[in-house]
Formats: structure tokens, C-alpha cells, sequence
């Protein structure tokens, strides 16, 4: 009866039913066939409210889609074209700058790519960008900036596997700006390819936009000196930013309805239940995997096949890079970290490096065929095939795959700030 | 199922809806107002931060109950996106039917959670007045609701592939 159960739970996962009913559906079965009383998952569910860092998820993605619904990507682009147009391949960077930072606050949730990505397309192919470049560009844009505090996926890394959410902002930021840095090279190397003339810089057109964005620009600086100088907790500054947000969008700029904003709180948190109630069922589901001591199984089975730290990296690299293929990043998240992070502190892997490994993992996955949700909304949103987005992504993918590579075994790269004790210069 | 919404549910989603809102909206504000106690004035109360932590538990199951409305809630979509017509409504209806054994099950589960609680309170109170048990009872509250919501779907999706009628 059971062996039968768990078959009909996993099928429902691969059919479509809710995750976080798979998930529960683990539990209560686990449990059963172990003859405890079910009344323990309840327990575990209620577990949610025990923990204040959560609270970080609901206002963080609220800043992100009011940002998203307001004037705030336009001005985002407006300002950036005004520091950074001037370079050769000014566009370029322009774009991969403004996507990262706004994917942060945001959230790899497709956001991005529908509020910045309409702005900088037809931006980017006005100053003769090859259209195929245009399209990887803004489409990889969509989940750049996923290692930059304060992401939602870094924060619920923390969450999961226990590691400091202070400590995965500080390992992300270098990993994240060599992936930022390598695609602005690229952008600059396209650039010049395509003949796209260069700008000058124009210290009106700075001045205008500094002060269109003014309510803004204080609240990255704030938010990321606060988070990064250790002068706020996290949760601190989740309640700064959702309430500065709120105040900038709704009262000084006034681009913000109260009905609308009505809509937005009631759309974000709609979103949020649904990661939450996910978050809640795998720690029932991660409770009784570590009570059955499935960690120690799943590390004595490939023990006998993989004997190095190395040899683990490189398949655990194949392995996520597939995970991604499959799996967005909310699943992925809750059901693959919490099995394999035993298996990886076994190996000597360090917890805040593998969260940051897993991340730029599946950050590709956005990217990567047949189910990367960067493609899907992409394709949509410009009304361009699946294949020409994917083959337009390809060199993108190239190169961030080699970014991960570098991240991967090079672990100084993501620990060192994190062991200077905190507090970064 | 067809038939428009009846008076009931439509009010119940406005209420959900509503509740979801003002919750934010509280966590917001109370969060912030902390902060500002803290740096400016270096007190903080201390109701503020249990009674967060359990909005964002009665966030979350909002959230989860209008995603179960809308049938929104976050899915491996792999192989169902390719799926039209009466398949799809079968598939549809098998994963419905789990999701509502699932939700009675966990209806039970955190109901016995609840029960244990309110007949020996143990874990006391989350602020002056507000008992724990009563935070508990929102377990079972919402968890039925879902199930009752995923029944309706599975109901209306075996219809479906019954009748061949377009699966949405």
C-alpha cells in the first residue's frame, strides 16, 4: 500500500499537482508508515511563524512588484544610460547594470524582463544591436542579479539550510559581479562588432535624470550600505525598503492608485503564500528525511562511486545544471537543498559556498531549454519564437556557464568577504 | 460548476483578499516602527515581534488559499503545459483529487495540533490576549477551505473529461 502511495505522490509532482502538496503528502506518508502520529507535520507547519527572517520574503517581494507596476524601471534606465552611456557598448552595460540591480529587489520572477526588458529591447536595437543580441541580452537580464542581496532565493537559502542570511549577501556579491563583469565584456565586444556609435556624455541629461530618480536612488544605498555595512539586520531592511517603497511610489510620486496598490499587495502576496506554504511542507518533509537519516543513505550510496571533494563538484555541477533544466528555482530550493547540503558538508563543501554554486546554477536553468522560464516569458513578452530566444540566449549561456565553472572551484571567490568577519570595506 | 459564483464564496474571496491587504499592511508598519523605536530611541516593544511572526503565518495561508482560488499555486509544469483538451482535464482531475486528500489529511493533522493545544494550553500566549491556540486554529481553518476548493476543481475537471468539454 505504501511503495504504492509514494509511486501515486510522485507521479502527481511530475503531473502538476501542487509542490507543496506533494511535499506534505511525503510527510504524512513517511510518518504513517513509521507509526507516528500525523499530528507532527501539523506541528511542523506551524513552525513557519517561528521563524523572523520570513518575514523578509512578504516585503521584499512587495517593494519588488510595486517597483514593477510604478515608473521606477524607466527611471532605472533613464539614470544608468545617463552614467554608463557613454562607454563603448554603453547599452549594453546599461542593460546588464540595470537588470541585475532591479533582479535583485525583484526577485528572478520574470519582472524584470517584462517591465525593463520592453523598455531596453527596442532601445538596444535602435542603436544597432544585432537583434539576436538584443533579445540574449535582456532575456538573460531577467535572472541576472539573483546573487545580489537582498534576492529572494539567496534569502530562503539561509532559511532552508540554516547559514546566516548576512553571510549568503556578502558570498554572492563577488560571484555576482564577475557574472555581471563577464557579460559587459561580451556587450562591449558586440558593440564594437556591430558598428553601434557611441554617445557622449551629457551632463544635463545626468542631472535630469538624478533628479527624476530622487526618491529612489537613496534606497539601494541604503538598503545594500545597510545590509552590507551590517548596520541593519535583514529583516530590518526589508521593512525599511517595503515602507520606503511604498511611501516613494504611492505618496511622492503619486504613479500608484490606492485601488492599484490594492492590487499589487494582493497579487505579491498571492505569490508569497504560494513560496510559503511550499517553505512550510518541506520543513515537515525535511524533518522526517533527517529523521530516516536519508542524508546518510544518499552519501553512503555515491560514496562508493565518487571519492573526492573534486569529482563531487563536477557532478554536482551536471546534476544542477539538469536540476535547472527541469525545476524552477522556488523547487529546486526546497526540495533539492536540504538533501544535499549533508551530503556536501561531508565532502568539505562549505554551506555558503554551495548555496552560492546552486544559485548561479540555477540561474542558467532560467535560461536553459526545454523548461527555463526566462525563455517562456520572453518568447511571450516579444513575440518571438522559443528556438530564436534560445538560440539568441546560447553565447549567454556560454558564458555563464563559464562564470559558474570559476565560482565552483574556486570557493576563495564567494568565502572571502564572508571571513573578513562581516564587515566589508 | 459553471453557473456564476454564488453571493457566499464571492464575499469570502473579498474577505480573503481584503485580509491579505490589511495584514501587509500591518507588518509593515509594525516592523518599521520598530526600527524607528530601536535607532531612535533604543526601546523596542516586545509584542511587535511574535505578533509578526505569526502574520506571516496567516499571510502565507491566505496567499495560499486565493492561490488555491485562482489555481495559481507553484507547480512542476514540465509535462502538463503540453497537455490540451480531455487529457489534460483527466490529469487535471487525478491531481485535484490528490490535492484534496492531501488538504483533509493535513485539515486533520493540524486539527489535532489545535485540539491538544486548547485543551492544555502549554505553549500559553503570542501577545497579551492572543493565545496560541487560537494562531493553531488558523491551521485547520484554511487547510479545509483548500480542500474544499481543490475538491471543486477535481469535480469540474472530471466533468470535463467526461464530456470533452475545452479544459481551461
Amino acid at each position: 500500500m505504501i511503495p504504492l502511495l509514494a509511486l501515486t505522490t510522485g507521479l502527481c509532482l511530475l503531473l502538476g499537482a501542487p509542490i507543496f502538496c506533494v511535499f506534505a503528502a511525503v510527510a504524512l506518508l513517511g510518518w504513517h508508515a513509521d507509526g507516528t502520529p500525523l499530528s507532527v507535520v501539523g506541528t511542523d507547519l506551524f513552525r513557519l511563524s517561528s521563524n523572523f527572517i520570513l518575514i523578509t520574503i512578504p516585503l521584499f517581494t512587495f517593494a519588488g512588484y510595486l517597483l514593477g507596476e510604478s515608473g521606477a524601471p524607466g527611471r532605472l534606465v533613464r539614470l544608468s544610460r545617463a552614467f554608463l552611456g557613454w562607454m563603448p557598448g554603453g547599452l549594453a552595460v546599461v542593460s546588464i547594470v540595470a537588470c541585475s540591480l532591479f533582479t535583485a529587489f525583484t526577485g528572478a520572477s520574470g519582472v524584470t524582463i517584462v517591465a525593463l526588458g520592453a523598455l531596453l529591447l527596442p532601445a538596444l536595437i535602435e542603436d544597432r544591436y544585432a537583434e539576436n543580441f538584443s533579445l540574449g541580452l535582456v532575456t538573460t537580464g531577467g535572472s541576472l542579479g539573483l546573487l545580489f542581496a537582498p534576492s529572494i532565493p539567496l534569502i530562503l537559502y539561509g532559511v532552508i539550510t540554516e547559514t546566516p542570511v548576512s553571510d549568503m549577501f556578502l558570498a554572492g556579491l563577488v560571484p555576482g559581479l564577475l557574472m555581471v563583469g563577464v557579460l559587459c565584456a561580451y556587450g562591449v565586444a558586440a558593440a564594437r562588432r556591430s558598428g553601434v556609435p557611441r554617445t557622449s556624455a551629457s551632463l544635463r541629461e545626468l542631472g535630469a535624470a538624478l533628479w527624476e530618480a530622487r526618491w529612489e536612488i537613496p534606497l539601494p544605498l541604503v538598503v545594500l550600505g545597510g545590509i552590507y555595512s551590517g548596520f541593519f539586520a535583514v529583516s530590518e531592511a526589508a521593512a525599511v525598503t517595503a515602507f520606503w517603497v511604498l511611501v516613494a511610489e504611492v505618496l511622492l510620486y503619486r504613479e500608484i492608485s490606492l485601488a492599484q496598490l490594492r492590487k499589487v499587495i494582493r497579487d505579491s502576496m498571492v505569490m508569497v503564500g504560494g513560496i510559503l506554504i511550499i517553505v512550510a511542507a518541506a520543513m515537515a518533509t525535511t524533518n522526517y528525511f533527517i529523521d530516516v537519516d536519508v542524508p546518510t543513505r544518499i552519501f553512503a550510496f555515491i560514496q562508493k562511486f565518487i571519492g573526492s571533494r573534486i569529482v563531487f563538484l563536477v557532478l554536482l555541477n551536471v546534476f544542477l545544471f539538469v536540476l535547472g533544466m527541469i525545476l524552477d528555482i522556488f523547487s529546486a530550493l526546497v526540495v533539492v537543498v536540504p538533501i544535499i547540503t549533508p551530503v556536501a558538508q561531508r565532502y568539505g563543501v562549505d554551506l555558503v559556498h554551495l548555496g552560492i554554486v546552486f544559485l548561479a546554477n540555477m540561474q542558467i536553468g532560467y535560461l536553459t531549454p526545454p523548461f527555463g522560464m526566462g525563455l517562456f516569458i520572453s518568447s511571450y513578452r516579444f513575440r518571438r519564437g522559443i528556438l530564436q530566444i534560445t538560440a539568441a540566449c546560447l553565447p549567454f549561456i556560454l558564458m555563464l556557464v563559464l562564470s559558474v565553472l570559476v565560482i565552483t572551484y574556486w570557493p576563495e571567490l564567494s568565502l572571502f568577504l564572508v571571513n573578513r568577519g562581516g564587515s566589508p570595506g | 460548476m459553471a453557473s456564476p459564483p454564488r453571493p457566499r464564496r464571492i464575499a469570502l474571496a473579498r474577505i480573503e483578499d481584503n485580509l491579505l491587504v490589511l495584514l501587509l499592511v500591518a507588518m509593515i508598519v509594525l516592523a518599521f516602527v520598530q526600527i524607528l523605536l530601536r535607532n531612535l530611541f533604543s526601546v523596542g516593544l516586545v509584542w511587535i515581534e511574535p505578533l509578526v511572526r505569526q502574520m506571516l503565518l496567516w499571510v502565507a495561508l491566505l496567499g495560499a488559499l486565493v492561490a488555491t482560488r485562482e489555481h495559481n499555486h507553484i507547480t512542476v509544469d514540465a509535462l502538463s503545459r503540453f497537455l490540451t483538451g480531455r487529457p489534460r482535464s483527466a490529469v487535471g482531475f487525478f491531481c485535484d483529487t490528490f490535492a484534496t486528500v492531501v488538504c483533509s489529511l493535513l485539515t486533520y493533522a493540524t486539527f489535532q495540533v489545535f485540539l491538544q493545544e486548547f485543551r492544555d494550553p502549554k505553549l500559553g500566549q503570542i501577545v497579551t490576549g492572543l493565545p496560541v491556540w487560537a494562531s493553531l486554529a488558523t491551521l485547520p481553518a484554511a487547510f479545509s477551505i483548500m480542500a474544499v476548493r481543490f475538491g471543486r476543481f477535481a469535480i469540474r475537471n472530471l466533468k470535463d473529461s467526461l464530456r470533452g468539454a475545452p479544459a481551461k
